[in-house]
């Protein structure tokens, strides 16, 4: 497990902040019956939140960072391997808020599909792609 | 009312000819009578504390993923069958091998309702035997029915015999006379 890089390289300044973010809560493992009066049942058959997700985009972004986000997203095996994200991706929150979204407990964050890049020459890039946080069965 | 429901999953795997001993032991009324269980490994495990380790009636049951479907009852009284699915893992793998296959182990099943609390409320046991396994790429499949067929309708058995009713018919001929 690598976590998501938060720099191009270890001495890199440059850090990889998206420039759009939107993410959800996440949700129970609920189900629910409504019977023909309207009166709903639900249950449950888990105690925690799985499903968080965490949509992020990198506007006008360098070829290098392109590279460092192939490079990781190849590393993880694409949507295989969960994996943790940097305080850089929240970048401007709220650090109360910031580490709540970070850090939900037992979730990793996966790939929930290949990262979408727009490439506008010469070294312009949009990229953008979902995380999603689950609950990793240990 | 929202409730919150667990189920704890114990199984006795035998690994060795000892279960033919201990599978005779069976007691539909009273529960599984373990005795000289010898050479059994016990599996326990719950399904809604996510990675806890929850001590209920002085066992701990870790977590695992599994679900269970397929429980059914019949006027006739025939054997309820189950299926306990579990992820291609290796704890479900090792849970399959120890009991030859699924073929030599018995489950406790308890289904317990918990309170907005986590505080139980009621719980039901059902007790089975494992009847064989089934795998997939991403699912184990573990087989059970109850213990015991309850009593059926006809007995007991009636039997045709000469003495009974004459000569026995060698064909499903019929003639009235």
């Amino acid at each position: 497990m690598a976590d998501f890089p938060s720099r191009v390289s270890a001495t890199s300044r440059i850090d990889i902040k998206p420039t759009n973010r939107s993410f959800s809560f996440g949700e129970y493992p609920i189900k629910s019956y409504r019977s023909i009066s309207g009166a709903v049942i639900k249950r449950a058959f888990g105690n925690r939140a799985f499903n968080y997700s965490l949509e992020l985009e990198f506007a006008n972004v360098s070829d290098a960072i392109v590279s460092v986000i192939f490079d990781h997203y190849h590393g993880q095996g694409g949507p295989l391997n969960g994996f943790r994200i940097p305080d850089t991706l929240l970048s401007g929150m709220d650090s109360d808020l910031a580490g709540r979204i970070q850090r939900p407990e037992g979730i990793l964050w996966f790939y929930e599909a290949a990262p979408e890049v727009q490439s506008i020459p010469p070294d312009l890039n949009t990229v953008s792609f979902s995380l999603t946080g689950e609950l990793a069965y240990q | 009312m929202a409730l919150k429901i667990v189920q704890y999953f114990e199984l006795t795997a035998f690994t060795s000819a000892n279960a033919a001993r201990s599978l005779a032991n069976i007691d539909q009324a009273d529960g599984i009578v373990q005795k000289g269980d010898t050479g059994a490994v016990v599996h326990r495990y719950q399904n809604f504390f996510i990675n806890q380790q929850i001590k209920r009636a002085g066992k701990r049951f870790d977590f695992a993923p599994f679900k269970m479907e397929g429980t059914s009852s019949t006027l006739g009284g025939d054997n309820a069958l189950v299926q306990v699915l579990f992820p291609n893992v290796e704890v479900a793998l090792r849970l399959v091998e120890q009991g030859n296959g699924n073929r030599l182990s018995r489950l406790e099943l308890t289904t317990a309702w918990l309170n907005e609390n986590d505080g139980e409320t009621k719980s039901i046991a059902e007790r089975f035997l494992g009847i064989g396994a089934s795998f997939s790429e991403t699912t184990i499949e573990l087989r059970f029915r109850s213990a015991m067929d309850s009593v059926s309708g006809k007995f007991p058995a009636r039997a045709l015999s000469r003495n009974l009713v004459g000569i026995v018919p060698l064909n499903s001929e019929l003639r009235l006379q």
